[in-house]
């Protein structure tokens, strides 16, 4: 018997947590309702809709003895939440700060 | 005690006196045809009309949503029972031009569909008047907003208007 009570008692908070969006009704002449009109923060699909795209350019070529600074031009698109930001961070990937000549196939020197 | 049981018998053989006034008799001295007309009416009070405006509680959409898209679309609809040649006018207006979140940062938006509709009759049966609003957000408008919750209330107003 306290088996079955403890089961009925903890179906019945299980529904009182399940809350769905019921319809409101106006019955009354000159009587007005309000509805909240709201915007979720995930998309149709359910995912977030938090998105953020860095464009980098795949490949930079420099034209030989150029000894003035060449831009690395790369840009920043998003649609984050409220107070997010992005930051980018440029830097050569040994730390060497040198290009190395790789030979072409078929090339001796 | 003699005189009130006198005063109580009185009173008995009075109301015995009263008798109900029908509105007519058929009886054998009644003239061919022997036939009465007895008209039966019904009688109605203002609080015999009904009727129920049903809508949303709460219209919420998805991130990016678009007007056309069917999570923009909200019904709302009215069953009534009136006297003849009367009609129902329901208007449904945004209380502010925009949404806005929690940290005030703005949504601009629009309603758009059936926001001001009136039946067509005096009895409406359920499913018999099921309108549509939507909640319109331009793309550059999600396009430039911060991804948050905005709110807005969306008002739905009855009118019970009288036959003509």
């Amino acid at each position: 018997m306290k088996k079955a009570i403890s089961a009925i008692l903890a179906l019945v908070m299980l529904t009182v947590l399940c809350v769905p969006a019921f319809a409101a009704n106006i019955t009354t002449d000159g009587g007005t309702g309000d509805s909240i009109v709201k915007t979720r923060t995930t998309t149709a699909a359910g995912d977030s809709a938090e998105n953020f795209t860095v464009s980098i350019p795949a490949e930079t070529t420099i034209p030989w003895l150029t000894t003035t600074a060449y831009d690395i031009a790369y840009t920043v698109e998003s649609h984050l939440a409220y107070g997010k930001y992005l930051t980018v961070t440029v830097a050569d990937s040994d730390g060497q700060n040198k290009m190395l000549y790789t030979p072409e196939a078929g090339v001796t020197l | 005690m003699k005189k009130i049981l006198a005063v109580v018998m009185a009173l008995t053989m009075l109301f015995a006196l009263c008798v109900p006034a029908f509105a007519g008799t058929i009886t054998q001295g009644t003239p061919d045809p022997k036939e009465a007309v007895v008209p039966v009416k019904t009688t109605y009070s203002t609080s015999d009309e009904s009727f129920t405006v049903s809508y949303p509680a709460a219209m919420e959409i998805p991130w990016g949503t678009l007007v056309d898209d069917t999570n923009a679309a909200f019904e709302y609809s009215v069953v009534s029972q009136l006297k003849t040649g009367k009609t129902i006018t329901v208007a449904v207006s945004q209380t502010h031009a925009v949404m806005t979140s929690a940290a005030s940062e703005t949504l601009a938006y629009t309603l758009a569909g059936d926001f001001n509709v009136t039946t067509t009759a005096a009895v409406v049966a359920a499913g018999g008047f099921v309108k549509t609003v939507k909640v319109d957000v331009a793309q550059s408008a999600w396009d430039a907003a911060a991804i948050n919750e905005y709110t807005d209330t969306v008002t739905f107003a009855v009118t019970v208007n009288a036959a003509p």
